[in-house]
């Protein structure tokens, strides 16, 4: 398996930190974004396989970005975390296609495993 | 596509919802759009009509008389992959939202229902399972073409 590569996007500092990281560790190739035109200009630059996005941020929020990722990207899966969770968010997840929705504060390792398991369920489509 | 296409196609909308009300208004809506409706009062005779029958989408109460409408997603996305299913509920909580996204949901319509709503709703539910139908029959053909251009497997693709 080749070397899995993610983007994360998150205005939180300590969260893009913990999760770089945690990825680093893991021998995973990882870049960061602070809202979602950061995360855009990333993509056109460079192969990513997954996005794990927070949904609420400054400048382009994480839904906006998923809905443009479903056009420029379809290919890409997205997660999206959120601290602070709805029902109106999750539907407009659902219908966005998302890999996942997982709320804050998150197991860190149930996150690895999780988005471990989407990248080789798309390896393998 | 428009709604007389789908009368063409042979395929129907299958309603899952033990409220009666509910069914029969979306049944009455989506008859004078044009679709061919079935309903089912429960999960049970859901899944049966849906084997028996030739649906494009399901649309299935979260909430259903004998069980969870879940659990009859789940079951419909595994044994008619192309089918479209858009979940509904009255009363949605986070958990289940979620849990119908996990579950290979379309979409999620929240009752009371906005006819509107559930006219967009099914033309691109449909739309879907148009799409993932064709794709099969072309990845099908693809795989029948790329074996019959292999030496020594023409004689099995012929005969299986």
């Amino acid at each position: 398996m080749k070397t899995p590569s993610i983007l994360v996007v998150d205005d939180e500092l300590l969260i893009r930190d913990l999760l770089y990281d945690f990825f680093l560790g893991q021998g995973w190739d990882i870049a960061v974004a602070e809202n979602g035109e950061r995360a855009l200009q990333i993509l056109r630059s460079r192969q990513i396989d997954l996005v794990l996005t927070d949904i609420k941020m400054p400048l382009m929020d994480g839904l906006e970005l998923t809905s443009q990722m479903k056009e420029s990207y379809p290919g890409i899966p997205v997660v999206l975390m959120t601290g602070y969770p709805s029902v109106e968010s999750a539907i407009t997840a659902l219908r966005y296609k998302v890999e996942d929705y997982i709320t804050k504060p998150f197991n860190i390792n149930q996150l690895y495993k999780l988005v471990d398991a989407k990248i080789r369920e798309r390896e393998v489509r | 596509m428009s709604h007389a296409d789908t009368r063409q196609t042979g395929k129907g909308i299958l309603i899952a919802d033990g409220q009666a009300g509910v069914r029969g208004q979306l049944r009455e809506y989506l008859t004078d759009i044009g679709y061919t409706v079935e309903m089912a009062a429960d999960g049970r005779e859901a899944v049966q009509r849906i084997a028996d029958g030739s649906f494009a989408v399901a649309l299935v109460d979260c909430r259903l008389a004998d069980g969870d409408g879940l659990d009859v997603l789940e079951q419909l996305c595994q044994s008619h992959p192309d089918l479209s299913v858009v979940m509904l509920s009255g009363d949605p909580s986070l958990e289940l939202v979620i849990s119908a996204l996990r579950r290979g949901a379309f979409d999620f319509v929240v009752k009371p229902v906005n006819l509107t709503e559930v006219d967009v709703i099914v033309r691109k539910a449909w739309d879907s399972f148009e799409l993932r139908a064709a794709y099969r029959a072309l990845s099908y053909r693809s795989r029948l073409q790329g074996a019959a251009h292999t030496p020594g497997k023409s004689a099995s693709v012929m005969i299986g």
